[in-house]
């Protein structure tokens, strides 16, 4: 499926993905571990082009080269407080300037080499070049569904010319008919008046075909007006474009990690902005739209990224709320995911292929192959919650049960009659407890 | 049955009026709603016919359904920093403290997301045992008036902080200069560290730098103190006034026992209680400690039960309560205490009348022997601010060894320390324009001062007057001057309600306004500190400073300054143990007060203010929740009105029905120079001769904006208007009547007037059914088995006959699972139910039970899911189905001669959730079913409102919904629900039903369900007592237990299988899930006994028994 989503990429640009493909194979080796290394020791405190915590990496061979040697820069990597006593001069200035120490990092001198091998190649192998092209993909997906029903239009515009065309010149040919044989001309009649004398002429095809639309129509109507207050497949735009791909998928990011009164609340939680800067303190570009979308989030916490300081001037996001339950309605998160031990991805789908958040389609939740429940009736609806109430099993016997589910099952021991029936398709269903009764959900 | 007085909701059904036979039958009205809109007159006049009607019906239906397919964008803001102890749906509780000058409480307070929606008795610290009352609970809803001063204001304009206290501080300065009086007028300020602001204060514009007062009260010498601090007053004085004065109770402690204070009474120490006209359960002192205590005393079961004597006028709270009470008129308080001294003491009170009735004297000779047969373990109480009065007070009192046990002279009580003579001093000082600044704070002199009138002339002659205000009240708007104030949610402060006990009050809000603590104001004026706007820290940095030097220091309990500091604040308060109780000589004068007690004048019209447990002294008039609680006694919402004596008013020829259509009669007051009209009202155990009149209304006159629901509405909602264009108070200031002391004389006449009142008791009816309400002595109780007051219905089934009782036999299939999982049931005590309301306001606010206004409630259309129903009893049994003649004496008419001076019983009534409920059999939609746990649930959003259910429910607990409260013009201002700021008070955990659905109590599940949710997470069973809902939350005396019924180890179990429990209206089937139990009076009723006794029949009698009750109980089934 993949592969069949590469071949529609614009050919220049696919071009050029595969030369610089081309190109960084034959450094691959040195380049991937020196990645790592960068990945797993500096990435905390450096980056490449640019002053973090401690300075931007690109040049320090050149720096230590000139200003000290391309050993002492071994040795500081190793055990920079070493170097400091030792009384190197460059250190010492480092030391002041930065007012921290640099923690010995344990890597051998051949993994300092790679990693300034990475460093001095690695900005222009942008990490992430494969989401980069996958992006291309979705775009140009969307832009050909546009397009495609654009045809439609103007297929159907032309179409209807055309029959307007070959109406109009068989009018005048009929005319033109009529003239040879020295009848009088038809009188140009309305519209309407033409139509009706047209259906009126054929009342039973104009019959038959009437009554399949007013059938169609209410069929359909009655569909439609099923559909108010279903909101599947709602996705509204939201002030910063952020993406779950990203977060939740591509960097693995746990759903909890942001939404961290899941377990607490009956609200999973939007993420507070200081939660957002746990990282975004440290990450501050994207590879496409980030950059923007960070600087956003920088402004909501009032941070100042020049000065890596927070300047107190706060701003909320104001998120647009995606699912919407009715005032009457009570849910609660905790008691789905720590009782009911529910995933995630039984309501909310695969969010790890999405952007911003959805709500998501019963085609999308059965499509994840992991959930326990299938669906048949729309998201977000009573009835799909009931539907879930009635499969979903209450482990009441077991020691896993916990205290709360072994005191309920000591007392349906004694009434027998009620277990059995409740045995009967050998599961205690969230139903047989209560669980489709209205107060469980409407107070 | 026949084992029960007769009971009944009012005079109206008590004489069967044509009114009330009709009203009984329409419970719900059937005048439809639309009606009311459609009469609008433009409505009327207007061309529009009813085809353009249903065209534009056609249309709005067809745009509502195109707008609804929009789908409504909403926002989702999270915090941007999120604080550490606020999760998102989470309730975050804290400890705190409430006071406002009269009623005093250690609270808890619920937040959600910042917001506090909720206030409870804290139940393990504190001296109020976690006693809250009604206006404790409603106080929470004055936070979010949008009616309160949201600036500072110089002489009513708009002021900010920084030029506000500029200006202050000149004049206060310049004052100081000129040598001219500063005067600090307060309620009583029990803030260990606002004294200390005010002793900061008084050094800086040179006042003298005397110890505050109440430290000179615990002092061994108070008298020579108290003549000392009169002469180094200097230049600044603090004066401190209340609302309600205590100070007879100080000054006779004074002349007494040489102290100068209020002791800490313990009222669950007590086996015989006596009250002389103090209402202890409601408004007298300390009255939410008091009602604890008294209730720990009320057990049957234990080894003994306190008698509960009381003497009294109006009818109280209190009184209501008591096992014997006897109608006095106020003036003959002396004569009562005249005699109690003589059977006790040995001596009467020379030249004290006797003019009580024999009945009377005989219940007092009762009191006084039971009095002295629990010697030691007694206590008398009276209500007089009479100083000669507490003096013979104090000498039974001494006599009765009580100041051991019961009384507590070393632990005095810090509130009510008001100073009645230096008020009236200061109304004279600034009248002769001697005062030169004024500054106040809690308190409301203008309005709540018996001399209001010259008070407010003297203002004008004060140079700088300034109020610090939460309201822009009577006073204030007399001042040039009014510094906003916080709501107490809103601030931190400190309190010693009691000489050994100290406790915190911490914010739970940031303030919505632009107000201050009233502390925080007098230090940015005493120059102790510069006002920072909103977030200052200054008073709390002040209180911790004091907190360190002084309170750290003497304790033991924690080791560092911040593991107390931190441990006080998440607590509020300690638990100190009180000083010991130690007696002393009484040095009363007898002689002289004696003297003054035979000087007291009666009248043939004595008129008495009281406080109502809902208005209390006023100072919440524009809360919506307390104007529309049905008083305790008289169940009228929303009005003042003179509770009379039936007697006196059929004399007078009053109307003494009450009911939509049938007003009460206006009279005129007038005492002295004071006139006003208010309705009567007849009242059951009014003492004749006299009248009762609630103080805490009248507020307003001059259209202060002190809260919308301070003032009159008309029939479609808008504020009535007035004789100059403003809006009408509700009711009229008695406050000028306490001028004359604890009662004045005076005169009524019939005004010729009508006017509505609102009373929600006619509503519904007891009629002959005696199974609600069951009642027993304690004789009966210990001596008989449960069948003579606690009888048991039965049936009969099968050819044989069977006797069974009324729980084997089923009318519908048992719900499965309702006897294995959880089967959530309640229990009422009857017995220590007070009938005070707190529960009824916790409900509402708990649930978003809508505020409807008067005009709703004369309707009978209240939607309060808890209701406590008062039943009147009388000692005559009518025969049931008596005609003719006996029917006067017999019948239901017979009723009436024992109706002057009546028990009471008060019981609260709720949805019963019964499990074979008949409102669930007639819903024709399944809106209402019952769940596998008891329940009986409502889906609000499947009703289609035929209101079946509620003309099937036997206790008429449901309610419907008749309009949308939060949007309808017609409740703009009464229903809080309608402004932004109003809504902030509303539980996100229940919906706010929208109208035409039923409603009704849903034993707050919300509450039932996160309990299990926490014990389900946790992986445990519920913990018996993890339950609770809002009202057994609230109740001051533990009332009402609820739990689950199926642990058969659960309080609920267990009382409910107790021989008292009993299920209200059992026989007809319907298996409620609460029961009551019945109420035991500690009094000899030989009618009762001979009653009941007789009733607990023989076997072999068992014929004759049934002839009795042959009213349809008897059902046979079977064949």
């Amino acid at each position: 499926m993949k592969m069949s989503k590469v071949l529609n990429i614009k050919t220049i640009k696919s071009l050029i993905l595969m030369a610089f493909l081309l190109v960084f194979l034959g450094n691959k080796t040195y380049a991937a571990d020196g990645e790592s290394v960068f990945k797993a020791n500096c990435a905390a405190c450096h980056k490449i082009d640019k002053d973090f915590v401690g300075p931007a990496l690109k040049g320090t061979q050149d720096r230590w080269e000139e200003k000290s040697s391309l050993d002492n820069l071994y040795k500081w990597i190793q055990n920079s407080q070493g170097l400091v006593e030792e009384g190197d001069a460059y250190a010492k200035k480092l030391f002041s300037k930065w007012g921290s120490v640099m923690p010995p990092q344990s890597v051998s001198n051949e993994e300092i080499d790679a990693l300034f091998e990475y460093v001095e190649a690695g900005p222009t192998i942008t990490p992430g070049g494969d989401s980069n092209g996958g992006d291309t993909v979705v775009i140009e997906d969307a832009g050909s569904q546009e397009t495609s029903t654009w045809l439609w239009w103007v297929i159907g515009v032309m179409l209807l010319v055309v029959i307007f065309a070959v109406g109009g010149v068989k009018r005048e040919l009929q005319n033109a008919a009529l003239e040879q044989e020295d009848e009088e001309m038809r009188k140009s009649t309305g519209v309407m008046s033409s139509v009706r004398a047209y259906l009126w002429k054929n009342f039973n095809y104009s019959f038959f075909f009437g009554f399949i639309i007013v059938i169609c129509g209410l069929v359909y109507g009655f569909k439609d007006l099923n559909t108010i207050g279903v909101f599947e497949n709602y996705k509204p735009e939201q002030p910063i474009a952020y993406s779950h791909q990203l977060h939740a998928g591509k960097l693995e990011i746990e759903c909890v990690y942001c939404h961290n009164s899941v377990e607490k609340s009956k609200h999973a939680g939007i993420p507070t902005v200081n939660v957002c800067m746990n990282c975004h303190k440290a990450v501050s570009e994207g590879s496409t739209t980030g950059t923007d979308e960070i600087a956003k989030i920088y402004e909501a916490a009032g941070f100042d990224a020049s000065t890596m300081s927070y300047t107190g001037e706060t701003k909320p996001i104001k998120w647009v709320k995606v699912h919407n339950l009715p005032d009457h309605v009570y849910f609660n998160h905790s008691q789905h995911v720590v009782v009911g031990d529910l995933d995630c991805k039984q309501c909310h789908g695969d969010m790890t292929k999405e952007t911003v958040a959805r709500v998501m389609t019963t085609a999308d939740l059965n499509a994840v192959e992991d959930n326990e429940f299938k669906f048949t009736r729309p998201t977000l609806t009573m009835g799909w919650c009931i539907e879930c109430h009635g499969q979903k099993e209450i482990d009441i016997q077991s020691d896993n049960a916990g205290g709360y589910y072994k005191e309920i099952h000591k007392r349906l021991l004694t009434d027998k009659k009620t277990y059995q029936k409740y045995l009967e398709d050998d599961k205690i269903t969230v139903a047989e407890l209560g669980g489709w009764e209205c107060a469980k959900c409407h107070y | 049955m026949g084992t029960n007085r007769k009971y009944w909701k009012g005079l109206d059904e008590l004489h069967q009026t044509p009114e009330f036979l009709e009203n009984s039958k329409n419970e719900f009205p059937e005048e439809l709603s639309v009606n009311e809109f459609l009469a609008d007159e433009k409505l009327a006049e207007g061309s529009t016919g009813r085809r353009d009607f249903l065209k534009f019906l056609g249309f709005s239906v067809a745009a509502a359904t195109l707008a609804a397919c929009e789908a409504p964008v909403v926002k989702a803001v999270p915090y941007v920093v999120k604080p550490e102890n606020v999760t998102p749906g989470m309730p975050t509780w804290y400890a705190s403290t409430y006071y406002d000058g009269t009623s005093y409480a250690s609270v808890l307070v619920k937040t959600r997301e910042g917001r506090p929606i909720f206030i409870k008795g804290n139940k393990d610290f504190g001296v109020t045992h976690g006693t809250v009352n009604p206006r404790i609970s409603a106080s929470v809803l004055s936070l979010y008036d949008s009616e309160r001063l949201q600036n500072p204001t110089i002489e009513g304009v708009k002021s900010s902080w920084g030029a506000f206290d500029s200006k202050v501080s000149k004049g206060l300065n310049e004052t100081a200069s000129n040598g001219k009086k500063i005067v600090l007028l307060s309620g009583t300020e029990i803030s260990p560290s606002t004294q200390g602001i005010i002793q900061e204060f008084k050094t800086k514009f040179g006042g003298s730098t005397e110890i505050p007062k109440n430290e000179i009260a615990l002092d061994e010498n108070g008298e020579a103190i108290e003549s000392e601090t009169t002469v180094e007053e200097g230049n600044v004085v603090h004066i401190q006034y209340d609302t309600i004065s205590f100070n007879g109770i100080r000054q006779a402690n004074l002349e007494s026992f040489g102290k100068a204070i209020i002791p800490d009474y313990d009222f669950s120490k007590a086996k015989t209680i006596v009250s002389v006209g103090a209402d202890f359960m409601n408004s007298w002192l300390l009255s939410g400690q008091y009602t604890a205590q008294y209730a720990l005393g009320r057990n049957p079961d234990a080894k003994w039960m306190n008698k509960h004597f009381h003497f009294e006028s109006n009818m109280s709270i209190s009184g209501s309560n008591a096992d014997v009470r006897g109608m006095i008129k106020p003036s003959q308080q002396g004569e009562v205490l005249s005699i109690l001294h003589k059977e006790i003491v040995g001596s009467a009170l020379a030249g004290v009348a006797n003019t009580l009735s024999e009945n009377v004297v005989a219940k007092v000779k009762e009191a006084a022997k039971e009095l002295k047969a629990q010697k030691g373990h007694s206590l008398l109480v009276c209500g007089s601010n009479e100083k000669a009065m507490q003096v013979v007070v104090n000498s039974i009192n001494s006599a009765l060894n009580n100041y051991t046990t019961t009384i507590n002279l070393n632990n005095p009580v810090n509130l009510f320390q008001s100073q009645d003579d230096k008020m009236s001093e200061l109304i004279k000082d600034m009248n002769a324009g001697n005062v030169g600044a004024i500054i106040m704070w809690n308190t409301n002199p203008v309005y709540s001062h018996a001399n209001g009138e010259s008070f407010k002339a003297g203002l004008e002659k004060v140079k700088l007057t300034v109020d610090i205000s939460q309201y822009a009240d009577e006073t204030a708007t007399n001042c040039k001057y009014v510094a906003a104030e916080n709501h107490a949610l809103e601030s931190w402060n400190d309190f010693n309600p009691k000489m050994s006990h100290y406790a915190i009050s911490q914010p739970t809000i940031r303030p919505l306004f632009e107000t201050r603590s009233a502390a925080e104001s007098l230090m940015t004026w005493a120059g102790i500190s510069e006002y920072s706007g909103k977030d200052s820290t200054a008073y709390y940095d002040y209180m911790k400073v004091m907190w360190e030097k002084y309170g750290f220091p003497n304790q033991t309990k924690y080791a560092t300054f911040k593991a107390y500091w931190d441990n006080t604040v998440h607590n509020s308060c300690d638990n100190e143990k009180s000083p010991v109780a130690l007696a002393m000589p009484f040095n009363g004068n007898l002689n002289s007060a004696a003297k003054q007690i035979a000087s007291i004048k009666g009248g043939d019209l004595e008129i008495i203010p009281y406080l109502k447990s809902s208005i209390g002294d006023g100072k919440m008039a524009g809360n919506p929740w307390l104007q529309e609680m049905p008083d305790a006694i008289t169940k009228v919402t929303w009005d003042n009105y003179v509770t009379m004596s039936p007697v006196d008013m059929k004399a007078s020829g009053y109307s003494e029905e009450l009911g939509q259509e049938s007003p009460s009669s206006v009279v005129t007051v007038t005492v002295g120079e004071t006139t006003f009209k208010l309705p009567v009202f007849p009242q059951p155990g009014q003492t004749p001769g006299t009248v009762g009149i609630a103080l805490g209304y009248g507020r307003g006159e001059n259209g202060e904006k002190i809260g919308k629901s301070a003032y009159q509405t008309g029939e479609y909602g808008a504020f009535l208007e007035g004789n100059n264009g403003g809006k009408v108070s509700i009711g009229a200031n008695a406050f000028p009547f306490l001028q004359a002391g604890d009662f004045a004389i005076g005169t009524i006449s019939n005004a010729n007037e009508v006017y509505n009142l609102a009373c929600t008791q006619t509503h519904s009816t007891v009629m002959g059914r005696n199974s609600i309400v069951k009642e027993t002595t304690l004789d009966i109780y210990k001596t008989q088995d449960a069948g003579a007051y606690n009888h048991q219905h039965t049936l009969h089934s099968g050819w044989n006959h069977d006797e069974k009782p009324i729980s084997e036999f089923n009318l519908w299939d048992e719900h499965p699972v309702e006897n294995v999982g959880h089967r959530w049931g309640m229990s009422i005590d009857l017995n220590s139910c007070i009938g005070c309301g707190s529960c009824l306001i916790s409900c509402q606010a708990e649930n978003n039970v809508p505020v409807v206004g008067k005009d709703e409630v004369r309707r009978g259309r209240e939607m309060h899911w808890l209701r406590i129903d008062r039943y009147y009893a009388s000692d005559i049994e009518p025969a049931v189905g008596t005609k003719g003649e006996g029917y006067k004496t017999e019948g239901f008419a017979g009723l009436q001669d024992a109706s002057d001076d009546p028990m009471v019983v008060h019981m609260p009534m709720m949805c019963h959730h019964c499990n074979h409920a008949p409102c669930e059999t007639v819903c024709p939609v399944a809106a209402t079913t019952h769940s596998n746990e008891g329940l009986n649930m409502m889906a609000y959003n499947r009703c289609i409102g035929t209101r079946y259910c509620g003309n099937n429910c036997p206790y008429k607990v449901r309610r419907f919904n008749w309009f949308n409260y939060p949007s309808y013009r017609k409740f703009t201002e009464v229903n809080p629900a309608q402004d932004d700021l109003g809504r902030m008070v509303l539980n996100p955990d229940v919906v706010v039903r929208t109208r035409g659905v039923m409603e009704k109590c849903s034993f707050c599940v919300q509450k039932l369900q996160s309990t299990k949710l926490v014990a389900k997470k946790e992986q445990r069973a519920i913990v018996d007592g993890e339950i609770s809902t809002a009202c057994s939350e609230v109740c001051p005396t533990n009332a009402i237990t609820v739990g689950d019924w199926n642990d058969t180890e659960s309080k609920v179990r267990k009382s409910t299988t107790d021989k008292r429990a009993y299920q209200a209206l059992e026989e007809i089937g319907i298996k409620p899930n609460v029961w009551y139990k019945v109420k035991v009076r500690n009094e000899k009723n030989d009618d009762l006994a001979a009653l009941q006794v007789s009733h607990e029949a023989p076997a072999e009698h068992k014929d004759d028994t049934h002839g009795e009750e042959s009213t349809g109980e008897e059902i046979h089934t079977g064949h």
